[in-house]
């Protein structure tokens, strides 16, 4: 049994030294930065979507959850999708911003896309879909609301909480 | 015909010898390590997250996942000791006594403690109030809650299943029929790993969970079918 804890914990040390080795000759993009994942609040986001910026939403949840109910726009995107990545698919946004119920997984994601090269990638600061539907932003939700229906709500909502009342 | 031969003609049995022991321990290291390996190749330098400002809650959740991950690993382990019984344990030499199938059922409670714990903790922490809807079964909150409570619930059994065992003197022979209350919980907590986890869906470890479902479903038949199995106490 001795045995085979020690090589278990041979293994697991062999793979966390790898792992630091290569994070050490490859560091993530927000190096020298305070941030391992930088954070995009809820009104910086709403603010680049109002002045034209291109804000592409990542949905760190499973596809199921994303199905139920997703921010306007989010494309669906586990942390096991990472490793799987096609650059293309992301388009060229000026701010990416991956986000889940609490922001556990979109944080993981959002640093796994900037591991991954992603310079962009940022992490929603208020607490994910949670937060971004207690500020009585919109969300696309199966059999109640349509992407097209919530992207013209979102538009509404980024001039300001009245217009965002007007559109509901 | 004579239990020998009834062995080595039955349909699971015919023919068995047992893997050597040096084939098994490489199996069992490789099953131990591929978690964690998997964990640590997502998760990356650790340090990282002491040495940059991260978000409340996060380190907790990340060891949270991580003792889920050993904890159902744990309980898989478990769960195949007992399934193959005293005398299917010295057949294939892998038997480590009564108190190993004790101590592997307390270690199995308390990474699923601290599994729960961390993540309980880390939500809280997160959302600056006690998470306890995470600590409430519920199948009407959407998926997440609902993979959840298979989880709760699998927590729950196990629970009976420990304590049965524990206090078996006092309950009876009836204990031996509350620890089966293992089976709906492995199940259970199958199916809240598989579909709740990020870690469990990747590359290696999905192969890992393919196996421990394939090995669990060969074990509970060998335990219900073959006389071998039968020979001896789960625990």
């Amino acid at each position: 049994m001795m045995r085979i804890v020690l090589g278990v914990f041979a293994v697991l040390l062999a793979a966390y030294a790898i792992q630091v080795h290569r994070e050490l000759h490859e560091p993530p993009s927000v190096a020298g930065q305070p941030r391992i994942v930088p954070v995009a609040s809820t009104d910086q986001v709403l603010d680049l979507i109002r002045r034209g910026k291109k804000v592409l939403f990542v949905d760190a949840r499973e596809p199921r959850e994303w199905e139920d109910e997703h921010i306007p726009g989010a494309i669906d995107m586990t942390l096991r999708d990472v490793a799987h990545l096609d650059r293309k698919a992301l388009g060229n946004p000026d701010l990416i911003v991956a986000y889940c119920l609490k922001d556990f997984r979109g944080f993981e994601v959002a640093k796994a896309l900037q591991h991954a090269g992603v310079a962009q990638a940022s992490n929603l600061m208020e607490m994910g879909i949670n937060g971004w539907k207690q500020r009585g932003l919109p969300t696309v939700i199966a059999g109640k609301r349509s992407e097209s229906e919530a992207r013209l709500m979102l538009a509404a909502c980024v001039h300001g909480e009245a217009h965002c009342g007007a559109a509901r | 015909m004579n239990t020998t031969n009834r062995i080595q003609s039955h349909p699971l049995t015919g023919g068995f010898r047992a893997p050597p022991p040096s084939v098994l321990q490489a199996v069992l290291i490789v099953c131990l390590a591929l978690p964690g390996v998997t964990w640590i190749s997502t998760v990356g330098n650790l340090a990282d997250y002491w040495r940059y400002e991260v978000a409340p809650g996060q380190v907790l959740y990340l060891l949270s996942k991580l003792a889920g991950l050993y904890a159902f690993v744990a309980f898989w382990l478990q769960l195949m000791y007992g399934l193959l019984g005293a005398s299917g344990r010295r057949r294939l030499k892998v038997e480590c006594g009564h108190a190993f199938h004790r101590t592997l059922g307390v270690l199995v409670m308390v990474l699923v403690a601290t599994h729960v714990a961390l993540f309980v903790t880390g939500s809280s922490i997160r959302t600056h109030h006690f998470a306890s809807q995470y600590l409430t079964p519920t199948f009407s909150s959407g998926y997440y809650r609902s993979i959840i409570t298979f989880g709760i619930i699998a927590a729950i059994l196990l629970l009976i299943a420990v304590v049965s065992a524990a206090g078996r003197r006092m309950v009876g022979r009836i204990w031996r029929i509350q620890h089966w209350a293992v089976i709906p919980a492995y199940s259970l907590a199958f199916t809240h790993s598989l579909l709740i986890g990020s870690e469990s869906r990747i590359g290696p470890v999905a192969a890992l969970y393919l196996l421990m479902a394939v090995s669990t479903v060969i074990g509970l038949a060998a335990r219900i079918w073959t006389p071998w199995s039968r020979g001896g106490r789960v625990a």
